[in-house]
């Protein structure tokens, strides 16, 4: 796996004068777990008043006697 | 002879490297005549690519900009780098032209919106990978978010170094989702997925919805993700316009003049960061596959969410719909509509799909001011 990573960061450095740097990931996974997360979190609360509102926008049926 | 050197005499100012964005930009004008991808813009910037690339006498001999470029850096420092103005009033005439019924008789759909963004933090972690500062990095995720005046905000409001880059392959994958998005939707479905029928229930929703949704709805994201405030208040209001029935007159102007006019600024504009030296690099390249990646892996978050809900639904989704929440809108609903009748002509996803899309549209706009936060933060610290 070692190999591999090497191989893949001398040949995008060659190509590219661009590093490859797996352990710019501990800065970033963090990022993308709270910003999921936050995602989740914004679109359920959306969700919740949606369904709100369309509780208070639907008339109950008053029955015909 | 010294008339001819008068009359040619810049001739000796061409690079190559502009020749090669001239070729460029005949290349944006030809997919956008001959193809019809997203002409609106790939036309004028391909346009504004070669206008900014005609060779100028050197400003450190003249003292002063040339005529062209001094003009469309105006644009560009009036439109987006001051306040990131183009974008924003542009999504205006895009809340203008959303319509949220569908997912107002369905909110469930909004989940797949969320999961679609799944691209936009991978390729924050890829691009981070590859050597990218983390604001430039963060700055490419954002092309997963397949929307265009979020991409410019965002890189915009980052200070980004690959600004053009990441709009021109922002706005070229957003014209390619008929062609990327379908390989991966059968890569990541079997044929019985793609055979579910949903059915569309078609209630109605009141009027009192229609006008309350786009307030909650700011206020909401306004108070999780502040640097998205303006993104959703505007795209909030554009859609306030039109639901609330009493101005269909500023309603079709957002939808049609305002956006449009702001669409033929926005594209030259960009143009003016195609400039050759800062355009041709291996990086430009690089974030172009990076975009692709935002893509591919926005369209599988989509299509999984799905295929999650599934085991625990009794009514089955049709695992295809996830994958518009991507956002391009309306394209990516279209192309699920589209195969959902190639497998069977009876089964209509389009509302199911347009749903999804416009759920998308929010989410990517959180996405954006989640980036903002996230990444702010962390280059603070």
């Amino acid at each position: 796996m070692d190999t591999i990573t090497t191989t893949i960061a001398e040949a995008t450095s060659a190509a590219a004068g661009i590093g490859f740097t797996p352990n710019n990931l501990a800065e970033t996974v963090p990022i993308m777990g709270k910003g999921m997360l936050g995602i989740f979190i914004v679109m359920g609360i959306i969700i919740l008043c949606v369904s709100g509102l369309n509780r208070l926008g639907t008339k109950p049926k008053k029955d015909k006697k | 002879m010294d008339i001819l050197t008068d009359i040619f005499g810049n001739l000796a100012n061409i690079d190559p490297k502009q020749v090669i964005m001239w070729i460029i930009g005949g290349v944006l004008i030809f997919l956008a005549i001959k193809k019809e991808m997203e002409p609106t813009l790939l036309l004028p910037m391909g346009f504004g690519a070669i206008l900014v690339n005609l060779p100028i006498p050197d400003p450190a001999v003249t003292g002063e900009v040339s005529g062209v470029r001094a003009v469309i850096d105006f644009l560009f420092e009036i439109g987006i780098d001051s306040h990131e103005l183009f974008p924003l009033i542009l999504f205006i005439g895009i809340g203008a032209m959303i319509d949220f019924e569908p997912v107002l008789t369905n909110p469930k759909l909004m989940i797949f919106g969320a999961a679609a963004q799944f691209g936009i933090f991978f390729t924050l972690c890829l691009s981070s990978m590859f050597g990218f500062e983390l604001k430039d990095a963060a700055s490419i995720a954002i092309i997963g978010a397949a929307d265009g005046p979020t991409s410019i905000f965002v890189a915009n409001m980052l200070n980004s170094n690959y600004t053009a880059a990441i709009m021109v392959a922002a706005y070229s994958y957003m014209a390619l989702v008929p062609i990327v998005q379908p390989p991966i939707i059968k890569l990541c479905t079997t044929k019985k997925e793609r055979l579910i029928r949903m059915n569309y229930t078609g209630k109605k929703v009141s009027k009192l919805t229609k006008i309350l949704f786009p307030i909650v709805v700011t206020i909401i994201v306004g108070m999780v993700a502040p640097d998205a405030t303006a993104l959703i208040g505007f795209l909030m209001f554009g859609n306030l316009i039109r639901e609330c029935g009493v101005l269909n007159s500023l309603s079709e102007t957002a939808q049609n003049v305002l956006a449009n006019l702001i669409t033929i600024f926005l594209g030259f504009t960009i143009a003016s960061k195609m400039v050759a030296e800062d355009f041709l690099k291996l990086e430009t390249l690089l974030i172009m596959g990076l975009g692709l990646v935002a893509f591919v892996v926005d369209t599988f978050g989509g299509i999984m969410i799905a295929k999650i809900m599934n085991l625990f639904t009794k009514n089955k989704i049709n695992p295809m719909i996830g994958a518009a929440g991507i956002s391009a809108f309306p394209m990516s609903a279209r192309v699920v509509h589209k195969m959902g009748l190639a497998e069977d002509n009876q089964n209509f996803l389009l509302m199911h799909s347009i749903g999804v899309n416009v759920s998308g549209q929010v989410a990517s706009v959180i996405a954006g001011g989640l980036i903002l936060t996230l990444v702010g933060n962390a280059l603070i610290k």
